[in-house]
Parts: structure tokens; sequence; C-alpha cells
């Protein structure tokens, strides 16, 4: 006995303690970035520069409005993201009461051009070679929609207005399998208003999930 | 020494003194200095008088290289000495045939006085009239034929013929053995400075509207206002060395802002063949900027330097141009998101020539600018146009008052590397921006 206690002594002292648990037993972290790149493409806007295209309160997306989104540092946060959790783009509706409106005619399709800041309806950007498909390119086939789901098991999909998406295929396909980060777009057959990436905690998130580091 | 000769002494010296500064003789070594009496009446005057006369009634003033003939007669001091003397070695008007009785002498310069001997007062009055104009040839004449005998005397005769006209005169001036020398010394003279040199400075105000293609969505510049005042006080009439300070006012599609401020030093470094070259360097800051501009892809500080080699002949003018800007940046701000945008180094090589007519100066230019390229960097977007290639052209006409200068430029792209604009340079105050652009401008110079 006074062995196995010395034993065990002396590997606890050299770390070599029994193990508590592997790291699949660790719960990951859960992860809330902001959608930092934001651009409204519109009918009615044809300067790429418009400053109501941009950095708003609030973006109100129809048949003749779509929102560009992109979360600018996703390619350097790839190493930590678990591909085996969802990944999910969440937005805020100024009007709650639209989210079931919302669920059935918005989805969030992967954009398959490179934009900028300055793309329009007809323009991903200002450049030689910078006309797109009216509206943006996009991989029609890939376009979600909300899933109720998602409102049941993910905290941040419980808030009052919130709608979530689930975008893992999307970044499957595009930033493990292509390494391209061209962002989405949210697209709606009807006028819905939402909060904008200046709105504060009720902006545009994308959330994930990271290994959270054992303690020790 | 006694009293007498003490007199004669004193008076020689005092006549020097008094004298003294009488230009005496045809660049001789004064051999035939004599005591002088100043003449004002007499056969002399009178004979002076008529030469006049003469030469007014055929208006040889106005005949080119006898403008100065009338004022050297008229106010050349005519003196006459008291005793004669001989110079066997010369010859013509001013000498007798056997050379044994000089005349008149004078000095080869504008009013020197004339110096006549007893041996002139034998002469008749055409020949007094003669050997004024002939004396007033010597002093009025350009330096390259004045002391030259046979041509003076060519002339006189000619302006002293009973058959002399104005056409005869102009002729005679007009004949080879005349005219060659006179521009063989106009070539080799020594110029005084140009007219842009003696008025290195100058104020000016450039308006500039700018041509952009309908698809051109890079910027949206509509015009520019432009004040410039270049001031060159170093360096000298021939080297003028100077700064220049320029500021400019952007107007876009609904807004107008405070633009870049160019800063310049020039200075005109040596005169070859008659071409002036000059070096230059220009820094285009975006300091005093409105917020607006300064966050924009044309938003970078722009140094440039070159050389120029420039000829203004008197109806035409000729102009190469090289110059040379290293790359730097812009930066742009949309959002959370920053674009750098990066203009690589440029070269550019320009020619300017044209006539010039009564103030008029109208002609071509051309110019070729080869960059580096332009790209455009975020974290996501990166964009690049490779090496650009700009081949512009336009024409500049200009009307010169005095001081004032008054100017018309249009200049336009005549090929480009994938049909870009002026914007992929980045150079708003210099080629602008779109295709071209058309400009007027006016100037002070002093």
């Amino acid at each position: 006995m006074d062995k196995l206690i010395c034993i065990t002594l002396l590997m606890t002292l050299c770390g070599c303690g029994f193990d508590y648990g592997s790291k699949e037993d660790v719960p990951p972290k859960e992860v809330i970035s902001a959608i930092d790149e934001a651009k409204l493409i519109s009918t009615s806007i044809e300067d790429g520069r418009d400053p109501q295209s941009y950095w708003q309160r609030a973006y109100t997306i129809s048949p003749e409005s779509r929102l560009l989104v992109r979360y600018q540092k996703l390619k350097e946060k790839m190493s930590g993201i678990r591909d085996d959790k969802l990944v999910i783009f969440r937005i805020h509706l100024i009007d709650p009461n639209q989210v079931a409106d919302a669920r059935a005619n918005m989805k969030i399709c992967p954009v398959t051009k490179n934009w900028m800041m300055k793309a329009t309806w007809k323009r991903a950007h200002p450049y030689k070679g910078g006309e797109w498909t009216p509206g943006g390119e996009v991989e029609s086939a890939k376009c979600i929609s909300s899933s109720s789901d998602l409102a049941s098991t993910i905290d941040i999909c419980k808030e009052t207005g919130a709608l979530c998406f689930d975008v893992h295929n999307w970044y499957h396909n595009y930033l493990l399998e292509q390494d391209l980060n061209y962002g989405m777009i949210l697209i709606s057959d009807m006028p819905i208003a939402i909060y904008g990436e200046i709105s504060g905690s009720l902006g545009p998130r994308l959330h994930w999930f990271e290994n959270k580091s054992p303690t020790k | 020494m006694n009293r007498a000769n003490l007199v004669a002494v004193l008076v020689f010296c005092a006549s020097q003194i008094a004298f003294g500064s009488t230009k005496v003789g045809n660049g001789d070594d004064g051999v035939d200095l004599e005591a002088l009496e100043k003449v004002n009446s007499g056969i002399l005057i009178e004979s002076r008088d008529k030469a006049l006369a003469k030469i007014k009634s055929l208006n040889v003033g106005s005949i080119e290289n006898l403008g100065q003939l009338t004022v050297s007669i008229e106010k050349s001091e005519i003196y006459l000495a008291k005793e004669n003397v001989a110079d066997k070695s010369a010859s013509g008007i001013e000498t007798s045939p056997d050379g044994k009785a000089v005349y008149a002498r004078t000095f080869p310069e504008p009013l020197a006085a004339t110096r006549f001997f007893p041996a002139a007062l034998t002469l008749t009055e055409a020949q007094l009239i003669t050997l004024h104009i002939h004396e007033g040839l010597h002093r009025s004449l350009p330096p390259a034929i004045r002391e030259n005998e046979n041509v003076v005397a060519r002339i006189t005769l000619a302006i002293t013929s009973p058959d002399a006209t104005y056409d005869r005169v102009k002729a005679a001036m007009a004949d080879e053995s005349i005219s060659e020398p006179l521009s063989l010394s106009a070539r080799n003279a020594t110029k005084p400075p140009r007219p842009e040199i003696q008025y290195p400075s100058d104020v000016g105000y450039t308006f500039r509207r700018f041509g952009t293609k309908e698809d051109s969505k890079l910027v949206q510049l509509d015009s520019m206002h432009m004040l410039e005042s270049n001031l060159h006080p170093f360096g000298g009439w021939a080297k003028a060395l100077g700064l220049g300070i320029g500021l400019s006012y952007i107007n876009e599609r609904e807004e107008s802002y405070m633009g870049p401020l160019l800063i310049t030093a020039r200075m005109k470094v040596a005169t070859y063949r008659q071409f002036d070259i000059s070096v230059w360097h220009e820094y285009s800051m975006f300091t005093l900027a409105d917020d607006e501009f300064k966050n924009s892809p044309l938003a970078r500080d722009l140094f440039t330097m070159g050389v120029r080699l420039h000829r203004n002949g008197p109806n035409y003018y000729v102009e190469n141009l090289l110059s040379l800007s290293p790359e730097s940046r812009a930066q742009e701000t949309m959002g959370a998101v920053n674009y750098e945008h990066v203009y690589g180094t440029m070269v550019n090589a320009a020619v300017r020539f044209g006539g010039k007519y009564k103030g008029f100066q109208f002609g071509p230019m051309i110019e070729l600018t080869v960059a580096d390229g332009y790209r455009v960097e975020s974290i996501n977007f990166p964009q690049k146009t490779g090496r650009l290639r700009v081949l512009s052209g336009g024409l500049e006409l200009s009307y010169t008052y005095d001081q004032l200068k008054f100017g018309l430029t249009g200049r336009t792209i005549i090929d480009s590397t994938k049909n870009l604009g002026f914007e992929y340079l980045g150079d708003v105050m210099g080629r602008g921006v779109g295709q071209g652009y058309v400009a007027s401008s006016f100037s002070f110079a002093f």
C-alpha cells in the first residue's frame, strides 16, 4: 500500500497522473464573432461608395436589395475551428414578429466571386472584370434557409428576433476544401429589416466551436 | 626751369587733365596727340548739319544697322587740331591720297568725338559732308564691321553718291561683304538672357475638366482648380533656382474638397547649344486635403523628380522631359475593411514641340508612362493590374502678351494596358484621372 501511494505521488509530481479525461471529453468553446464586412447591394444604388450601403444600423433585405457578408479573419481561425461542430450565421430582425416570414422567405447563399466593399448590384468591384450576375454570383443549389431546430439547441438562436442559418457546409466546401473566403449573401423574397453590423450584439454574427484547452 | 617753361608744362598737363577723357584717334597710341580746339561754328559745323540733313532725307535711320548713324553724327563733339599729321600707311576718305595729311579721326564708339585736322579745312563742302558721314559710320555701325575701312567706305559712298536713294543704301547694306560678317557676329555673340529667364518666376491658375469613361467606376472626379506660385529668386538670371507651391480644389459628382498640396523645386542648371537643361523635384502631399479625399485610392503622397531639355527658338519650341516617381501607397477604409492601394514606380517620358507666331504658341505633346503597376490589397481581396503602359497625347495652345500668358490644353489616352485610365497611375496633380482632360490656364511671369 505504501508503495502504491508512493508511486502515485511520484507520478502526480511528474505530471504522469491518471488520465481524468481525453480532449474529446472537454466541451468545446463557443466562439461568436461579429461580421465585420457587410455590404448592401441594391438595384437603386449605383455608386459603390454610397455610404448608405455599408456601416449601417439596419438594412432592409428585399427582392431588390441583398446583403453581402463576410468575416474577414475567418481563414486565420480555421486551425481552431471544430469542423465536426456547427457553424452558424445569425441575424436579428428589427421586427421579431417577422421571424416566421423570414424563415419562409429568407435564405443565405455562398458567393462564388470575390467582392469588395465597393460592390454594387452589377459589379463585384470597380476594376477590370468586376462585372457579375446582377444581384451577385451565388451557388443557388447551396442556399440555406433558417432552421427552427437551431432555435431550440443554440443559445444565441433562442433570442427574440434571432434567425440562425447552419452554414457549416459552406464552411467545409469553401474554406476547408478550397481555401476561399468569398463570404455569403443574404437574400429575401419579401422586405425584411435586420440589424446592421454597428448595432452591437444585435448585428450579424458567425458562431462556431473551438477546442477548449484542458485545465491542469 | 624758368617760369615760361613751367607755365607751358602746366598748360600741357592741364590740357591732358581737361582732355584726358576725350577719345582721340582710331585706336592708335596717341602719336598724333595735338592741342585741340572745340569747334562750335564754321564750315565744320555747317557741313555736319548738311550731313545730318542728307542722311535724314534718305531715311537711313530705318535701315537695319544704320539706326544709330544720325545720333552718332549729331551728338559727336567736333575738335580741330592745331597741326596736320601724316600717316602714309593709311588710305581712304580720312586721308589725303598721298597720305601726307590726315583729315579726321574718331574712335569706334557711338558718341566719341571727331577730331579734324587743318588739312580738312581745304576740302570742299561735299567732301566734308562725306567725311562727317564716314566718321559717323565708324562710330555707329556694329562692331563686326565698323573698323573695316573698305566696308565703311562703301557704305559712305552709297549714302553720299549723287544718285543715292533709300533703296540703294539698303542694298549696299545687304551686300554679302557686309551682311555676312554681321550674321557671323550675331551667331557668335553672347546672347542676353531670353525672356523666360528675365521672368523666372510666375503665379498662375489652372482649371481642368476630366473625361471619364462611363464604365470607369474607380474614381469619379469631375474637375480640379489649381493655384500655383513658382518663385525663383536664387541662382541669378542664368540659373534660376526656386520653390513652387500649388494648391488644389477638387470637384467630385456632388462634393468638393481640398486636394493635394504640391511643393516643387526647380533649377536651370546649364545651357548647351541653346538648350536649357533644368532639373526639378515635385512632392504632392495629401496633408491638407479634406478627410473625404484622404480616404480615397488617389490619396497617396507622390514624389517625382525629373530633367527637362528645352529650346525656345524665335518661331519654334521643343522640349524633352524625363521623370521618375517611386512607389507609394494610399489607404482607404470602408466600414471595418481597410484597403491598401499600391502604385508602382513610374517612369515618364514626354516630347513637346510646336511653332510660335506673334505671341501664339501651338503644338502637340506626346507622353509615354510606364509603371510597375497598381494593386489593391485587403485581407480577402487582392487585385492587381500588372505592369502598366499609358501612351497619351494632346495639343497645347497659348498666347503670351508681355508677362501674361493664357493657355488651352487637351490631353487624351491614345493607348493603355487593358484600356485603363490615368487614375491607375495615382497622379491627380499631374496626369489626372479618366481618359484625359481639357485645361485652361493663365499665369503672370515676373
